[in-house]
């Protein structure tokens, strides 16, 4: 088993999804991947399996993503780590290397962006690098695939029997690298007799027991009783007494970082006011940044309005009409005619309206989300809501995790665990399940818009975010607990993005839309069609036509989208979408469809993280809570709308 | 920033020969023995801060400046060495000091001291701005990161911070003792340059970071 490891945004996916051919999907910013992407290729005959595991910034135990990761080194078998690390901030990825070498794996560095190197000065003399780090050194650029040819034969190399038992080669680089185990980098006096006091108590066979006693000893003892192969808990404890163990490992690792660095590297760091510097100034800025953020909004919007109505209007005229005229004159039987493009027909509301509506305004969606997500905007449009969000009580650490919900609420869900604070996750958590859209559903809902104006949209959009901003404000208020912390985060420079990465990741997006969500059209499609013939659904509409029409203003009809979104939002999206396009919504209702689904039931993967989260208590609350208040608000925008006349 | 240690040394001797009463290249030579270096003189000289005529040499004004600014360091460092912290073998730590110490750092020290006219070796200590205006109290000349003004340069001292995360964070993000960091925007939070990356921090933050003002 081969691991990429190393820091947030080292460019570990991007090696990954180079290496592998495989995909994992890549940004310009921190805490893409949250949990580890596998995959198997054949290396010289052998199968390789490669893991493209989350960014950690160290292996202290506090850190829940740095013990779920030291949890996997510790317990499955590894070969071989490829430890990534940005040539732009070498000094830092050695820093963090510090703490893998004493895991005993073989390890090659990795140097990614080497494209982007001198733009900032950086020159790395790499033979000299090895030699001082004692494991061998590779430069790589995913993006153009430099490198990673001669990367692919040394792991060939290091995994095959021969190259593992050292056996001496003659020419060629092959015969330069490590196969053993990599040599421990100097601890602190102090430490190393301690971390020996804990690794003579623990029991035999633990893999890595030089990493696994220095992880014990920076543990508090709660924590490391629930490693049953830990030995005494009183030598761990025995062995800290006195030690400022964080302080003087820190200082180690970047004293040796910077030593090393200064004998291999040259970095003279690139020069400021460039346009791509000016540019991100200019995203982030208190004043501009606002125009800007509204200037990006407003373009997603009218680039959904094009593919929806002119994009989606002609596949729905060319291929999916006159389909579905064909399949209604060829089929005699009319239950059968209608059970395939009725109302509810399967062809009609579950494939075509999938493929022929739903994905070309994906398509353009999700490729105008790619170029902001590779521009390196997202961690720009942090800074940038950090005011707003700190005053509901949010630390900039919740801020990421919050706006990265804008990508997949599923996966932001899962990267709230990086929050340390409970108060604070809760809230994060709930802001993610709450106001903010997915960004499927976020196309789809500006499809909605796109018929009812612009008016609508931005009606939709500043009551979404009140309500997302105001309910923060309460949570912060209502729950124990003071927040804290602070805010570091690392602004990855703006680029160009890369087109054949934007147009593979776009792929990646629709093809994963086509798996997962066209059968759940389908289905839904189906059990709509069933619901409807044995009058369980007209029963289910009247059951619910107080709340949908009488609260909500919303045809009863309404009330299948509602459900439905508990399977997928995109796929109720797509629903009210269909609603809209034959004239069953007016202004008003559409607005209110959006904002109550938006902020209505999160899906069923998000539910399924909310608890993973927060346990299952606070997770049903949470969610039960933002169900509740979807239907209160919507009521109330409804009322407020229809009495202003709208 | 490039490393004029050796440059200063020869400076420093021949400030002492002049307070001996004068001197000569071949007294320098002389004096420093193994540390004499031709190139440092011609170094010097090119930057116009000695005069060198056959055996002799000067100071222009330049150069007078420059070396009474370190003997000044040096003679104080050696004071505070001695008096404050009580180490009896003081010379090997305090001829460190010239060569690291900004203006701001020499007369907080000075004036912390109280102005003190000798050395302990009884050698008069060149007076600086901070004697000529009597200061009786030290103005901290590492300040938070929050108060540097956009646009300023600063040069991190130490970090602050209590938690061991955030201290960490702050590394990986190249802040660290020896960084020199350019405040880009104060708000909506901190946004500092590291030289390679751009770096946002909340304010809380930011006051642990301490830093020396570098213009």
């Amino acid at each position: 088993m081969v691991r990429i490891v190393g820091l947030p945004n080292a460019g570990k996916s991007a090696l990954y999804n180079a290496l592998t051919g495989a995909y994992s999907v890549v940004a310009n910013y921190p805490n893409t991947t949250v949990d580890p992407e596998r995959t198997i290729r054949r290396e010289g005959g052998v199968p390789v399996r490669y893991v493209d595991e989350p960014g950690v910034d160290g292996l202290a135990p506090e850190s829940e993503d740095a013990r779920l990761l030291l949890d996997r080194l510790l317990s499955e078998r590894t070969d071989l780590l490829l430890f990534a690390a940005d040539a732009r901030r070498l000094e830092s990825g050695l820093a963090l290397l510090w703490e893998f070498l004493f895991l005993g794996i073989p390890t090659v560095l990795v140097l990614t962006g080497i494209d982007e190197a001198p733009v900032y000065g950086v020159e790395v003399e790499y033979a000299a690098l090895s030699r001082l780090l004692g494991v061998p050194v590779a430069a790589v650029s995913s993006e153009e695939g430099r490198g990673i040819p001669e990367l692919r034969s040394r792991v060939r190399t290091l995994l095959s029997p021969a190259g593992a038992a050292g056996t001496p080669r003659t020419g060629g680089e092959a015969a330069s690298v490590a196969p053993s185990p990599p040599p421990e980098p100097p601890l602190p006096p102090g430490i190393r007799d301690a971390r020996e006091t804990v690794r003579a108590a623990l029991a035999p066979g633990v893999r890595s027991p030089g990493a696994a006693a220095l992880f014990l000893l920076r543990a508090d003892p709660d924590l490391a009783r629930a490693y049953p192969g830990a030995g005494r808990t009183a030598a761990v404890r025995t062995a800290l007494l006195g030690l400022p163990l964080e302080r003087l490992l820190s200082r180690g690792r970047t004293d040796w970082a910077r030593r090393i660095v200064r004998s291999c590297a040259r970095i003279r760091g690139r020069r400021p006011g460039s346009a791509a510097d000016r540019l991100a100034a200019l995203a982030r800025h208190p004043l501009w940044g606002l125009p800007v953020l509204g200037a990006l909004l407003l373009s997603a919007y009218f680039l959904v309005m094009y593919a929806s109505v002119d994009l989606a209007g002609w596949m729905d005229s060319t291929l999916a009409v006159p389909a579905a005229a064909w399949v209604a004159d060829r089929i005699a039987s009319p239950g059968i005619r209608d059970f395939l493009v009725g109302d509810f027909g399967l062809l009609t509301l579950g494939v075509f309206n999938a493929l022929c509506t739903v994905l070309p305004i994906l398509a353009v969606f999700y490729l105008f989300f790619g170029i902001i997500e590779d521009s390196g905007y997202l961690p720009n449009l942090i800074v940038l809501s950090r005011t707003a969000l700190g005053r509901i009580g949010l630390s900039g650490r919740s801020v990421l995790p919050v706006i990265l919900g804008f990508g997949c609420k599923t996966m932001a869900t899962l990267s709230a665990r990086s929050i340390p604070d409970r108060k604070e996750r809760t809230i994060a958590v709930f802001l993610i399940a709450f106001g903010i859209p997915c960004s499927a559903q976020l196309g789809l809902n500006m499809a909605i818009l796109a018929r009812a104006g612009t008016g609508a949209f931005l009606i939709a959009l500043g009551f979404l975010s009140a309500a997302e901003l105001g309910a923060g404000a309460v949570l912060n208020r209502l729950l124990p607990g003071e927040s804290r912390g602070g805010f570091v985060l690392e602004l990855p420079p703006f680029r160009v993005p890369d087109p054949g990465a934007l147009l593979r990741k776009t792929g990646w997006r629709l093809a994963r839309f086509v798996r997962e969500a066209l059968p759940v059209f389908a289905a839904a499609a189906v059990a709509l069609y069933l619901a409807d013939g044995s009058g369980i659904l007209g029963a289910f509409r009247d059951f619910l036509a107080p709340l949908v029409s009488g609260w909500l203003g919303l045809p009863p009809s309404m009330a299948d989208a509602l459900i439905l979104s508990m399977a997928r939002h995109e796929a109720a999206a797509g629903l009210i979408l269909g609603m809209a396009e034959r004239g069953l919504l007016d202004r008003t209702a559409m607005v209110v469809s959006v904002t109550v689904t938006t902020l209505f039931v999160p899906c069923a993967a998000n539910i399924v993280a909310i608890v993973k989260e927060l346990g299952k208590r606070r997770g049903a609350a949470v969610v039960l809570a933002a169900n509740a208040l979807a239907i209160t608000l919507g009521g109330a925008l409804n009322g407020v709308l229809r009495f202003l006349g709208f | 920033m490039t490393d004029t240690r050796n440059e200063d040394e020869h400076l420093e001797r021949i400030w002492r020969m002049e307070e001996e009463g004068g001197g000569s290249l071949t007294l320098l030579r002389t004096h420093m023995g193994k540390d004499y270096d031709p190139l440092d003189i011609e170094s010097l000289s090119r930057q116009g801060c000695l005069e060198v005529r056959g055996d002799e040499v000067a100071f222009t004004d330049p150069g007078r400046e420059r070396a009474r600014r370190l003997i000044r360091a040096h003679r104080l460092a050696e004071l505070l060495v001695r008096d404050i912290l009580g180490v009896p073998d003081f010379e090997a730590g305090a001829c460190e000091l010239e060569h690291l110490a900004d203006t701001k750092v020499v007369d907080g020290i000075c004036t912390l001291l109280g102005h003190p006219a000798c050395c302990p070796h009884g050698l008069p200590i060149p007076r600086g701005d901070c004697c000529r205006a009597g200061a009786r109290e030290v103005t901290s000349v590492v300040v938070p990161l929050t108060e540097l003004e956009p646009g300023k340069v600063g040069r991190v001292v130490f970090l602050e911070a209590s938690d061991e995360r955030e201290i960490r964070l702050l590394g990986t993000s190249q802040i660290r003792p020896g960084t020199e960091l350019r405040v880009r925007q104060r708000r909506p939070c901190y946004v500092v340059d590291t030289g390679t990356a751009a770096v946002a921090l909340d304010e809380a933050v930011a006051a642990t970071v301490k830093v020396l003002p570098l213009g």
